[in-house]
């Protein structure tokens, strides 16, 4: 617990910092409901008919859903949906490879602690971070909305920021267990960054070409589809296990790997 | 169970990837002793005290801290013993006070030990952010980081690095007092003065090796001696004995380090008719220098 809170409060000025940009960016997008979405509705409508089904449900434009659901989904669901993986890789590399790069983990591991309590102390106050962010960007939507008096699937949204949650918590995991075998943060960050918005590409691309779930399986970005949580309000069984056993099996390699990590100079 | 040898090693060593590293140390530094860990920079002063404190793991050998077991026992040897790193870092963003309170708390310890105390010897900022403070300072919140549980043993790098002379002194003071205490000292340094002024024992590593540990006196007295001679035949023509090193000249005075048999300095002393003669035990400096400068040596 004391790693815990120490952890929360050297990551609270971050923590604020996103929050409020991401609110922010949200409200003005969900408070632009009515504007944009009638002057930009006919051009996507009118694209739409050629687009890959994958790419048509990662836009919003599904069919079967309400125009507000459509353009919340568009604008935040798929645009916003790098933010929280970004999120979720600076703090995953901010829990070992930046404490090893600044030689802060010599103070810590010079207490009697365990490295696991370290570990998963730094886990769980990112996957608070992630959660603090995916509620209060959910409230921003609903926020947004009511303020111009319009109504959507709040649950369904809500569901939406779960599935964000979920993805971001899989790829800080996967990022936290890279990092232990980064010792260089500003050259961790970017590597670790540029997999991720690698990843988001592929599965674009995947989307696009219209290659199946199963082909897509391996990437943590397959298994976001907001358009599935916003008309359904849930998410598939299939993406909530395999993110969750994403997660589960990075931090159990990432314990285990600083567990055994030679701390140099 | 009490243990008359606080630290204990057996063919300990770390080696890094690319060969460099602590090679096979046999080591043992006695309950209550200030034990000086000796040599230049890269020689493996560092590898070997991160080795010990489990950052790093022993590649070879094994070793045993206040009896327990250098890799298995890790967490209890970190519980009784203070730890200053040879550069020490912490957080930033915190106060010197913040940064052991932070300690204090996952040590468990609920009040302020011995830190108004030593604070106050050290005359450290404990009230201000780490990142606003000199390295001195920093190194000050870091020695009291080391000291503040009352630890039975203390594991420092280069305990004084940074500090002003007066802090150095009452560092030294303090661990002098602290062995007085009972307590167990491993300092590693390349201040030959200061080891000589507070350790009982030393150990002198080089290129990874530990070539040797002894008394500080009987090091002293081992082998080098301290030789100034006045001479009324030219410098010139004097003919050195074997192991002899000239360390300095003035007009008909000659200054040398010596390093072999007493019998045979005094034979060639016989054969120089000196008009005056100094033989004295050499600073610490110069027995370091015998060990690394072996090839200078005429």
């Amino acid at each position: 617990m004391i790693l815990l809170a120490q952890y929360l409060k050297a990551n609270r000025i971050g923590l604020l910092v996103w929050t409020l940009a991401h609110m922010t960016l949200i409200l003005m997008v969900a408070a632009s409901a009515t504007a944009i979405e009638t002057q930009t509705d006919y051009l996507f409508r009118a694209f739409s008919e050629w687009m890959p089904r994958g790419l048509q449900s990662f836009l919003g434009l599904a069919p079967g859903m309400s125009k507000i659901d459509s353009y919340i989904q568009a604008k935040t669901g798929a645009l916003l949906s790098l933010t929280l993986p970004i999120y979720a890789t600076l703090l995953a590399a901010g829990v070992v490879t930046r404490e090893v790069d600044s030689g802060t983990a010599d103070f810590l591991l010079a207490l009697p602690t365990r490295r696991r309590d370290i570990m998963l102390s730094r886990w769980v106050g990112m996957c608070l971070n992630l959660a603090a962010l995916a509620v209060t960007s959910w409230g921003a939507v609903v926020l947004g909305l009511k303020a111009k008096g319009l109504t959507g699937s709040f649950y369904g949204y809500f569901w939406m920021c779960i599935n964000w949650f979920l993805l971001a918590v899989a790829i800080g995991s996967i990022n936290l267990a890279a990092s232990v075998w980064i010792d260089d943060y500003s050259s961790g960050v970017r590597i670790l960054l540029a997999v991720v918005v690698g990843l988001f590409f592929v599965d674009l691309g995947m989307r696009i070409a219209d290659l199946p779930y199963a082909a897509r399986f391996f990437n943590p970005f397959s298994h976001y589809d907001p358009a599935y949580a916003i008309k359904n309000g849930g998410m598939p069984a299939g993406s909530v296990l395999t993110l969750l056993f994403m997660s589960a099996a990075s931090l159990i390699v990432a314990v285990k790997k600083f567990d055994e990590k030679q701390i140099e100079t | 169970m009490a243990h008359a040898n606080v630290i204990e090693l057996h063919r300990f060593g770390h080696l890094y990837r690319n060969g460099r590293g602590v090679r096979e140390v046999d080591l043992e530094v006695r309950k209550g002793e200030i034990f000086g860990f000796l040599g230049p920079n890269g020689a493996g002063k560092t590898t070997l005290i991160r080795t010990m404190m489990g950052f790093l793991r022993p590649t070879t050998g094994s070793g045993k801290i206040l009896g327990l077991d250098v890799v298995k026992d890790n967490l209890d040897i970190r519980k009784r013993v203070g730890y200053l790193p040879g550069e020490p870092v912490m957080y930033d963003w915190l106060t010197g006070r913040g940064n052991i309170s932070l300690a204090m708390e996952v040590r468990g310890l609920k009040n302020g030990g011995r830190l108004r105390e030593l604070a106050e010897r050290l005359e450290a900022d404990l009230d201000r952010k780490v990142k606003s403070l000199s390295k001195g300072n920093r190194q000050k919140i870091a020695l009291l980081n080391a000291m503040v549980h009352d630890p039975e043993l203390l594991i420092l790098d280069e305990p004084t690095s940074g500090l002003d002379p007066l802090a150095q002194e009452t560092v030294r003071a303090i661990l002098v007092e602290e062995k007085a205490r009972g307590k167990t000292v491993f300092m590693s340094s390349h201040d030959l003065y200061e080891v000589e002024a507070v350790a009982d024992r030393v150990g002198i590593i080089r290129d990874g090796v530990l070539v040797a540990v002894d008394e500080i006196s009987n090091l002293k007295k081992q082998r080098v001696k301290y030789v100034s001679i006045e001479l009324r035949t030219p410098i010139e023509e004097i003919q050195l004995p074997p192991g002899s090193r000239v360390l300095r000249k003035d007009r008909a005075k000659l200054h040398l380090s010596y390093t072999g048999e007493v019998a045979v300095l005094l034979d060639w002393l016989s054969t120089c008719k000196p008009v005056d003669l100094t033989v004295a035990d050499p600073p610490l400096e110069e027995v370091f220098r015998s060990f690394y400068d072996q090839e200078v040596r005429s």
